[in-house]
């Protein structure tokens, strides 16, 4: 597997704003990887349209993937869109706080953008 | 909330508002409203005079000087005629209303997690997960798997707790298992890595057998047609066929611009369901594709988005089946399956497999009464990659 470092390289281009399109600032990750049994993470926030995400980087490829549907079947929901994706090694969980077009726009974008070209 | 005994405290003498239409089956309490709280207080605790006007609640004054309240001298006589809504019961005290709840008292009284944390999260504003935290932590497993188990409980942390403190509050809870040895129990365990070929023959072979029987006579298929490869060989066959791209950027990409269409994952990216999508690529007649990809666009155009969207619809007939969760192509697969939704499945498929993606558009253009206009006008938008507005137009029928 590549480096942690690597990963999380991997994981800021994939969601840089370059990249993405999108005013995403980087915060802490909430839960915390260690929380999610990842190795690593960094947190993302959008003002407008309201949006959390956090990435980890996990020891193996595919390792995200039960916390991934475990975070998402926990918040998703009427109040909050939930969604999480898995590209190899990393695990991303966004949040949508305003469930609506421009919402549910943004976190497709985001989550479409993180699975790179495919 | 009545039944839990939870008291807001209203200073003696205090003006509250009551409803004498609305009282309890022993007759010895009336609906009140104070400070924004609704509930029920004793009617020997209200001033005679409010008692007996006519319908609505009614300005009142708080007479008693006494501690007995309604949630817990009437608990158990409490209405079968239950007004809502009904936040919280009121209660008499000659203690100041300023008073904030102690939390500590909160759980010491509760008797386990899911209770305290329940009354905590209703008489506590605002509050967070710093303050729950160590009565989370303080709690024997038993209870904190039965604090999980309470949908009610959950739902109602989500309303109250910011976004952060609820996703706090869930490791907390420690129902999510540590990794051993880099694995999670009930992670995709066999998948630790890419789908091979051979296998995504055999899934789309079983699973989509009705769709792709043309398919397979003309010999397509994923085996040799995908290679998962490390770095080195990733960067010297996407440039190859990206020149200019950051192959970091990439987790599968086909050869669409070579002799020969092969597809390459790389072997640290991507998902369990990454080769079933781009095997998927292996069995599509071209025609979407190429008629899709360069229609409205110029320059680089790896991808046709209806093309991916089908692929992702179809790949998504299969991942479920496997335990395989995919998110990739969101917004694509939001148009691709209302289009599918209105065209029909079968249709779709010989579109996508077969070629006859003129019968595709012409049942759309049945289904819905609209015109080619407005398909290419719905076409255009997609394939540029304007999802929102291709949505509005697949949803008004507008022609340009």
């Amino acid at each position: 597997m590549p480096s942690l470092e690597d990963e999380l390289a991997r994981a800021r281009a994939l969601t840089s704003t370059e990249w993405t399109g999108l005013d995403l600032v980087e915060r802490s990750p909430a839960p915390s990887p260690v929380d999610v049994g990842a190795i690593g993470g960094f947190g993302l926030a959008l003002a407008d349209p309201p949006l959390r995400a956090s990435v980890y980087v996990f020891e193996s490829w595919n390792g995200g993937a039960a916390a991934g549907d475990w975070l998402r079947d926990l918040v998703d929901g009427s109040q909050y869109h939930a969604v999480s994706a898995i590209n190899g090694a990393l695990l991303l969980f966004a949040v949508s706080e305003a469930p609506g077009e421009a919402g549910e726009l943004a976190l497709d974008h985001l989550v479409g953008k993180f699975h790179g070209m495919e | 909330m009545l039944g839990t005994g939870l008291k807001v405290k209203v200073p003696n003498g205090a003006q509250l508002q009551v409803d004498d239409d609305v009282e309890s089956t022993d007759g010895h309490y009336v609906l009140g409203r104070y400070n924004g709280t609704t509930g029920y207080i004793g009617k020997a605790n209200v001033s005679p005079a409010a008692l007996g006007l006519a319908g609505g609640m009614q300005d009142s004054t708080s007479s008693t000087d006494s501690g007995r309240s309604a949630s817990d001298s009437g608990r158990s006589s409490m209405p079968d005629r239950v007004p809502t809504p009904v936040s919280q019961d009121v209660a008499d005290s000659a203690e100041s209303e300023s008073e904030e709840p102690d939390i500590g008292e909160i759980f010491d009284r509760a008797g386990d997690l899911a209770s305290g944390l329940a009354t905590a999260l209703q008489k506590i504003h605002p509050i967070g997960i710093d303050l729950l935290l160590p009565h989370i932590e303080a709690a024997p497993k038993s209870e904190r798997d039965a604090a999980w188990q309470d949908k009610t409980l959950m739902a109602g942390a989500k309303r109250v707790l910011s976004l952060d403190d609820y996703l706090a509050l869930l490791p907390a809870r420690r129902v999510f298992k540590q990794p051993t040895g880099g694995v999670f129990p009930g992670a995709q365990g066999a998948r630790d890595g890419h789908t091979s070929a051979a296998e995504v023959d055999v899934l789309i072979g079983k699973h989509l057998g009705k769709y792709v029987a043309e398919a397979q006579k003309a010999g397509r298929k994923a085996e040799g047609e995908i290679s998962v490869v490390g770095n080195k060989d990733w960067k010297i066959a996407f440039e190859r066929q990206w020149p200019g791209v950051d192959p970091g950027m990439a987790s599968a990409f086909v050869d669409v611009d070579q002799p020969k269409r092969h597809i390459w994952l790389h072997k640290d990216r991507g998902d369990p369901g990454t080769a079933i999508h781009e095997g998927m690529h292996k069995y599509a007649n071209n025609e979407i594709r190429n008629r899709q990809r360069g229609l409205y666009r110029t320059g680089m155009t790896p991808i046709g988005m209806l093309d991916e969207g089908l692929t992702e619809y179809f790949t998504r007939l299969i991942t479920p089946l496997l335990g395989i969760t995919r998110s990739s192509y969101p917004n694509k697969l939001k148009i691709a399956k209302k289009l599918v939704r209105i065209v029909g499945e079968g249709i779709t498929a010989k579109a996508y497999f077969d070629g006859d993606f003129d019968s595709f558009i012409n049942a759309y253009l049945r289904g819905t009464g609209r015109t080619k206009t407005h398909w290419d006008h719905l076409s255009r938008a997609f394939e540029t990659e304007k999802y929102g507005e291709a949505g509005k137009i697949l949803n008004s029928g507008a022609e340009s």
